[in-house]
């Protein structure tokens, strides 16, 4: 069994609730969503980042808009939809109702 | 002293060392070639130039500054291996659209094998080395059976022609790996493997190209190498045996063959007398039997010596030409001889009733 593995399958699988939520607060762009994440420990490298957030704008959970930056290319600033929110929401429970079960296994 | 190459990344211009370059175009190309096969892989793409373009603009003081290897280094640590950028099926949110997903990962991971000839390995047309590549196995072993079947039945030549025409080049990487059966994303080794095509695709004139293609070569022998070793010492010593073996039993005087008397052992060479007729007929059929039977057993000692030492297998191709030219003439030379010997029996027969 590789070990490394079901690790990076277990943070993967959470990656797009956490996204959500950080979203949730404020609109950001990549580098922050990855500044708040990386005290997770959720994300490795920055490359996973990038696929994930083009694929939730495209099932439009996510809204963006450009903005000219002073260091470098323009960014893109993320910021949740409404159906964002809503699968935040159910996304939320489903992961407290594993939480709390996975926890009492463990126990 | 180091060259430096301007290039524009997500539409800024940096000065970039070569070294550095070099890295960062392969780093670039793998990622590409990754997000190909991925929904919204262009814009994907894109927002990671724009993301390298940016560390880069972090980390130089100034525009004027280069961009050096340590920078790129950075990049790829940060941005991570072109592997990460590949979602798989645990991101699958849509729990409806989880089993196609899931189905369309499948199929893409097992990217159905094409035959195609493998010019890059190939000694002569890369027939062996594409049949290979398409059974997963070592190419020695098609060489091998490709090469019986041509001595002793002939019809590998035939099955050879065929497939030179009938099978592709490989010529891009994509075909490669097509050819392969590999998908275009998947683990380290085949990233690995493909970077480093890539890399001899794309400075085949330069020195490091040639350094990079002895790489390869020496990491994809080293597998079948201990294998080849052993083969080869084999094959040596058996074509070696059956050269001596043929030798004694046609030329010196102990030969195999018994006479009427069942008593004195006699060679093909004594018998020679019996069977040809002419000064002429004798010489065909001798050189004939000679080169059917010793070429092959040479060629075969030369391969098996080429696989032990490990020389470069390129020139067998043209070892291999030259004993098939010389076996085609034993060939026509036995048929001649065989065919007029023939007639004369039937002539004989004839007479007889």
């Amino acid at each position: 069994m590789n070990i490394e593995n079901t690790k990076a399958q277990m943070r993967k699988g959470i990656l797009e609730l956490c996204i959500l939520a950080i979203l949730k607060e404020r609109e950001r762009y990549p580098s922050e969503i990855l500044e708040a994440l990386k005290d997770t420990e959720l994300i490795v490298v920055e490359g996973t980042l990038y696929p994930l957030l083009t694929r939730l704008k495209n099932d439009e959970l996510l809204d963006y808009r450009w903005e000219e930056s002073s260091s470098g290319p323009p960014r893109k600033y993320y910021s949740i939809s409404e159906k964002g929110k809503e699968v935040l929401t159910e996304l939320k429970l489903s992961w407290s109702i594993l939480a709390e079960s996975v926890n009492n296994l463990l126990k | 002293m180091n060259k430096t190459i301007t290039c524009n990344i997500a539409g800024l211009v940096f000065n970039v060392e070569e070294q550095a370059y070099e890295r960062l175009s392969a780093y670039l190309k793998a990622v590409k070639k990754t997000l190909t096969n991925e929904e919204g892989g262009e814009e994907v793409y894109a927002d990671i130039e724009g993301r390298v373009a940016e560390i880069f603009t972090e980390r130089l003081s100034s525009r004027q500054e280069v961009v050096l290897e340590k920078d790129v280094d950075f990049v790829i640590k940060a941005m991570g291996e072109p592997k990460d950028y590949v979602l798989d099926e645990a991101n699958e949110n849509s729990a409806n659209a989880k089993n196609d997903a899931n189905k369309a990962h499948y199929n893409q991971q097992k990217t159905e094998k094409t035959l195609m000839r493998d010019t890059e390995n190939g000694v002569i047309a890369g027939v062996c080395s594409g049949v290979a590549a398409y059974l997963g196995w070592d190419v020695v072993f098609v060489r091998i059976i490709f090469l019986i079947a041509l001595f002793v039945t002939g019809f590998g030549f035939i099955i050879y022609i065929v497939l030179w025409i009938a099978a592709p080049e490989a010529k891009s990487t994509t075909d490669r790996l097509r050819m392969r059966g590999e998908a275009i994303n998947l683990d380290t080794i085949s990233q690995e493997v493909k970077d480093a095509v890539e890399r001899v695709e794309q400075y085949a004139h330069g020195t490091e190209a040639k350094a990079h293609i002895k790489k390869i070569k020496e990491s994809g022998k080293k597998v079948g190498s201990a294998f080849s070793k052993i083969f080869g010492g084999f094959l040596a010593i058996g074509a070696f045996m059956g050269i001596t073996l043929f030798m004694v039993l046609s030329l010196t005087s102990n030969g195999f063959f018994v006479d009427d008397d069942g008593e004195n052992f006699v060679s093909l060479y004594h018998m020679s007398s019996i069977i040809f007729s002419t000064p002429t007929q004798s010489f065909m059929g001798w050189s004939g039997l000679l080169l059917l039977v010793l070429m092959p057993l040479i060629f075969f000692g030369i391969f098996g010596i080429v696989l032990l030492l490990d020389v470069k297998q390129r020139i067998m191709g043209k070892v291999f030409l030259g004993a098939l030219s010389f076996w085609i003439v034993g060939v026509v030379f036995f048929s001649i001889v065989s065919v007029q010997i023939g007639r004369d029996f039937t002539n004989y027969e004839y007479v007889e009733t």
